[in-house]
């Protein structure tokens, strides 16, 4: 294919698909919010209170906005005369539209940004609508028109094994109100497949740990590949988010070898070595391995090889 | 004039400059949600046209919403309300425990706990919002908003995070918190006994050990043009305090009267500055966003050093030790995302992200000693003289090319596929060489090495010295990932759908004992909607993974082995790197299942019943048995919510999780250069294994009810059982660190376990509309135990502990609040 002929036929396919039209029906009658708000004065009460309200009344910036009701729903001229869900765009379990048809409307502004990878991630393929997190109808949450209190809780509800991680004797402080699931994750889509807020885990890691970055002169090679080797990224069991005990976590990769005149501490740790036992080891006591190897993330120090210093 | 006002809003975005967003606005522990101090549900729900109470599209309940509260016409157009929240609060119990205090700080006293204003303005869309919380303590937060709807949207939040590591640290040093640390009065560095030091710990008091991480956040929004978002942030975030960090000298477990390590505070006084732009634009046709993130660490302490308080380091008296803190570093990300809309209801997207991580800090001379240790004299290694350059010169570079394509010719089926590519590419290369003696190494611990074992284990390259193999060369772990993935959906009648997707994936690594590793997996999933009082979530993965074969020998380039004159410690060369069947999991053969399942249930019309479950299993080199072999877990979860009426709503969860981790290992003696299991240098015999095993177990629930219009009451109670077994076997006392001892260990550890329950209520009784009277009452109670831990003193033989432990807790917490709102009509 020569050039031209792609260009032109990148030129016919760039016209407007049928997801990106009106996925209202065009033809059908507007009728004006006004004549919404007759029949529906406690939806209006409550919408009156959101940012779409205050955008689609005040300053309204495109003809979709000022149809304010029906900029969401679609044209509620067939609704007026047979006022049921099936004659109008509705976003709830009766809806007669399927979540992909319901998040059409919603797409209609909110395409770009966070949103532009939203058609094939894992929630849009697993036909979660926009309405199943969020509730446009109401100030339920501080931000974002969640359907519960706030971004955690409405992850939780379909999510309950995380909100027990972060319940664990080590965590993140999301309970705490400190960070939230929407710190790390983008739930509308991203390049990544646990939905990240970043090219991959460890840029996102390092994005609140950056003293963990480098890059150093001395790297620990599954350190600089992904920090979920030794960490959970919500909670565990054990200390710092480790994935298991210490030093097993270490000799799951390390099986050093005693050298004819010495001997670095190998062989399998067991209840003699714990700090009450007959013969206390490093390695089992308090840091672990990091009570020598404290640079475990990587050292900048020229005598640094081993993570020492 | 309009179009003025959009230069001027330009402007003002592009002057503002750069940071990532605050994607949810901070709060604290104990207004951890929404954080309004008046939520009365509305007695008319959303509608008044049903009864039928609304669901989502996949079955879940929507709560009742807050009635909508009045606001009062403060002039010009603006309505305005605003509600505090101040009362007094008691603690008692364990509160100096570091768990109950980690991220919050919890104390007797005044508290001005909450503070929220709201102003708005209809006609113009002009709004601000304000809201505080623990104010004046090192959790407050603050949340500023400022709008006009439509246009711009500026957001601003501040954020304390206390993190409390110990409240009971023991610390030999003076100086805690500070680059250096001292040894107390009278001591003189590499000369006291272990007598000496046990009586100078035992005259210390408790210190914390703590980091206070305060974080602003400061994004501004333009929506230039209706399609054309502009968005600018910037960020900073300071710590402050001290961390327990490791500092060894010499194996203990190789001498008791040599070796020793000490654990003391290492200073934390550093600040991350972020800043970031983007332009997105959402067009019918196509939409794109093109954005500049940085980040730029920058840490006031370069280094800690601290004094070594021991006597008798064999040939030589270490007095001193250096440890390098986090350098600066800055990172760079341009990246583009774009997606094209074509016919058949087709999309293309795609992205370009390109970063870069530099780091270029002064390094410190190889070692802060002085001493001579046989015939290397650390006088010539404790300057910057010694280094072959002045500074790190780091640097990683990463590309990431992503491209996606989803179709839809025929409305049952979408097809998509994807290529996703990343280049990692690391050019730091340093090279231990020290000009003024023209020798290759470093110093091992300041000395404290080669001063135990002898000159040969200083770190220093001797080609005379059979085995003096070091370290030298800086290795660059990049390399480059290929994703390539194919998938499809079919729209089943009745609400159902199915979806599989293949996925191949190669990993090409520059330097690594597994250079290349091919991973493939299969997911299929299926979603049902079928029944009206039921949602149905079903996949299933497995994925397979193998590679090139293990050669260890690919670290020799970066060892003082691969230069002129080394001579190997055996005749057929070096003592192996590590046992050639063990790599870490990521480079290891793969066979794995990953089965979820996700049941919503509307039980009635007013109650929800959520299951959840998972099941992953991953087994580990299918050729071997060392290193990790399994990595299992299984899990469970149900919820029912009910909500009856605007005035009590209920919910019960149970949480259940297991997990299982199997690891082999050999313990290897070092005779000749052979790495293979059941070679001569890791004899079958000598091989052990352990099963690491646990479980989480958690209950509770909550309640809120409002008996009377001016009483609400709001509960919860969480429990959670978390379980570790490890278990250990072995045939031969050798596999042992310790194969001289004569009893048997058992075998397994103590149990490391914790236990805690949570109980939270509060009471609102309203005095007047205006007024009312909050009151809190929290109960925790938490057990721990943890064999890491457990009798740990600040001193065992050489080895100097903070002392530190978990401890069991429990604490009680009351507090009353005076609420008052106002500008609510009332």
């Amino acid at each position: 294919m020569t050039l031209g002929a792609a260009g032109a036929l990148l030129l016919a396919c760039a016209l407007p698909s049928a997801e990106s039209q009106d996925p209202a029906t065009p033809a059908a009658e507007y009728v004006g919010d006004a004549l919404c708000r007759s029949c529906h004065s406690v939806e209006a009460s409550h919408w009156d209170r959101t940012v779409h309200a205050r955008a689609f009344a005040a300053n309204p910036r495109t003809e979709l906005e000022r149809r304010t009701c029906e900029s969401c729903h679609g044209p509620g001229g067939e609704h007026v005369k047979q006022p049921t869900t099936a004659t109008i765009v509705s976003f709830t379990r009766a809806s007669a539209q399927d979540p992909s048809q319901m998040n059409a409307m919603c797409i209609q502004c909110h395409r770009s940004g966070p949103l532009l990878f939203w058609i094939g991630s894992t929630h849009e393929v697993r036909e979660l609508a926009c309405s199943d997190c969020h509730n446009p109808m109401a100030q339920t949450s501080g931000q974002s028109l969640l359907r519960l209190e706030n971004a955690n809780q409405t992850c939780f509800s379909c999510h309950p094994a995380q909100r027990a991680e972060f319940g664990k004797r080590s965590h993140m402080p999301l309970l705490e109100g400190k960070i939230s699931c929407v710190d790390c994750h983008n739930p509308h889509g991203s390049s990544t497949d646990p939905l990240l807020r970043g090219d991959d885990v460890n840029q996102l890691c390092t994005s609140c740990h950056a003293e963990k970055r480098g890059p150093f002169l001395w790297e620990h090679a599954p350190v600089r590949e992904s920090c979920l080797h030794c960490h959970k990224p919500h909670g565990s069991n054990h200390e710092k988010l480790l994935v298991t005990s210490l030093p097993l976590l270490c000799q799951e990769c390390h099986s050093p070898i005693d050298y004819p005149n010495f001997s670095h501490p190998a062989g399998m740790t067991t209840a003699q070595n714990m700090p009450t036992g007959s013969a206390p080891d490093d390695r089992l006591m308090n840091r672990g391995c990091m009570n020598c190897h404290g640079q475990i993330h990587g050292s900048n120090h020229p005598s640094g090889p081993r993570f020492h210093r | 004039m309009a179009l003025l006002r959009h230069k001027l809003l330009l402007l003002v975005a592009v002057a503002i400059g750069a940071l990532p967003a605050a994607a949810e606005p901070p709060r604290d522990s104990l207004h951890p949600g929404n954080a309004e101090v008046y939520e009365i549900p509305d007695p008319n729900g959303l509608s008044l046209l049903t009864d039928t109470r609304r669901r989502s599209p996949s079955g879940l309940l929507y709560p009742y919403p807050s009635a909508p509260y009045p606001m009062s016409d403060l002039g010009d157009g603006w309505l305005g309300r605003g509600a505090l929240e101040a009362g007094y609060f008691w603690i008692s119990g364990d509160t100096r425990e570091t768990r109950f205090t980690r991220y919050v700080e919890r104390k007797n006293g005044p508290l001005l706990d909450l503070l929220d204003l709201e102003l708005w303005r209809p006609e113009s869309g002009d709004y601000l919002m304000l809201r505080s919380g623990s104010v004046g303590r090192h959790d407050q937060f603050y949340d500023l908003e400022a709008d006009r709807a439509g246009w711009l949207r500026f957001r601003g939040s501040f954020s304390g995070v206390p993190h409390n590591y110990a409240s009971d640290a023991v610390s030999l040093f003076d100086g805690v918190g500070n680059d250096r640390l001292t040894l107390p009065a009278g001591f003189v560095p590499g000369a006291s006994t272990e007598a000496d030091v046990a009586a100078a710990l035992a005259a210390r008091g408790d210190d914390d050990v703590d980091v206070q991480r305060n974080r602003t956040q400061l994004a501004l929004r333009v929506r230039a043009l209706p399609q054309l978002d502009l968005t600018a942030q910037y960020g900073l975030e300071e710590r402050r305090g001290e961390i327990p960090t490791g500092v060894g000298f010499a194996f203990p477990e190789l001498s008791t009267s040599l070796g020793q390590t000490l654990e003391v505070t290492s200073p934390v006084d550093d600040r991350t500055q972020t800043a970031g732009a983007s332009l997105s634009w959402g067009g019918d046709v196509t939409q794109w966003n093109l954005a500049y993130n940085g980040s730029f660490y920058r840490n006031r302490d370069s280094s800690l050093s601290l004094a070594q308080p021991y006597e008798q380091f064999g040939l030589a008296s270490i007095t001193d030790a250096r440890l390098a803190l986090a350098p600066d570093n800055d990172w760079h990300n341009v990246r583009a995302d774009a997606a094209l809309n074509l016919p058949l209801r087709s999309r293309i997207t795609g992205v370009v992200s390109w970063s870069r991580s530099t780091q270029d800090q002064d390094l410190l001379p190889p070692t802060i000693s002085d001493v001579t240790i046989g015939t290397i004299d650390l006088a010539n290694w404790n300057t910057p003289a010694a280094l072959s350059t002045g500074s790190a010169h780091a640097r990683v570079d990463q590309l990431l090319l992503d491209f996606d394509l989803h179709t839809n010719p025929w409305r049952p089926l979408r097809l998509r596929g994807g290529l996703r590519y990343t280049d990692r590419d690391t050019h730091t290369d340093y090279q231990a060489l020290n000009p003024l003696t023209g020798e290759y190494g470093y110093v091992v611990e300041d000395g404290g090495f080669g001063a135990s074992l002898g000159p040969d284990y200083v770190g220093v390259y001797q080609p005379t010295v059979p085995g003096s193999n070091w370290r030298y060369r800086s290795q660059p772990f990049g390399g480059t990932q290929l994703t390539v993935d194919a998938g499809a959906t079919l729209t089943l009648p009745r609400r159902n759908s199915f979806d599989v997707l293949l996925r191949h994936e190669h990993i090409d690594r520059d330097v690594s004992e597994r250079d290349e590793t091919t991973q493939q997996s299969v997911t299929l999933s299926a979603n049902s909607r079928a029944f009206s009082f039921a949602t149905a979530r079903f996949s299933y993965q497995y994925l397979t993974r193998d590679g090139s074969d293990i050669d260890y020998g690919v670290y020799a380039d970066y060892e003082t082995q691969s230069l002129p004159g080394f001579v190997p410690q055996f005749p057929d060369g070096e003592p192996p790197h590590n046992l050639n069947q063990m790599v870490r999991p990521s480079l290891a053969d793969l066979e794995g299942q990953v089965w979820n399942g996700r049941l919503i249930f509307a039980v009635g019309d007013r109650s929800d019943l959520s299951l959840t479950g998972r099941l992953r299993s991953n087994s580990y080199g299918t050729s071997s048995q060392f290193g990790l072999r399994s990595d299992r877990s299984r899990g469970f979860e149900a919820e029912w919510s009910v909500q009856p009426s605007p005035v009590l709503a209920a919910s019960l969860f149970v949480s259940l999780e297991s997990h299982s981790r199997r690891m082999g290992s050999i313990r290897g003696f070092a005779s000749s250069s052979d790495g293979n299991a059941g070679g001569p240098n890791y004899p079958l015999a000598y091989q052990w294994s352990t099963n690491a095993s646990g479980d989480a177990v958690g209950w509770g629930g909550s309640l809120t009810v409002q008996p009377l219009h001016w009483l609400e009451l709001d509960t919860r109670y969480t429990f959670l059982v978390t379980r570790e077994d490890d278990r250990i076997a072995f045939t031969d006392l050798s596999a042992l660190a310790n194969p001289d001892f004569v009893t048997p260990p058992p075998g397994h550890f103590p149990e490391l376990r914790s236990r805690d329950h949570a109980l939270e209520t509060s009471v609102r009784v309203a005095l007047q509309k205006a007024v009312g009277l909050k009151l809190y009452y929290r109960y925790w109670r938490s057990q721990i135990e943890d064999y890491h831990q457990t009798g740990l003193p600040t001193e065992i033989g050489r080895r100097v502990y903070l002392g530190h432990q978990d401890r069991d807790y429990s604490a009680s917490f009351f507090g009353a609040t005076v609420q008052v709102s106002f500008g609510s009509g009332q």
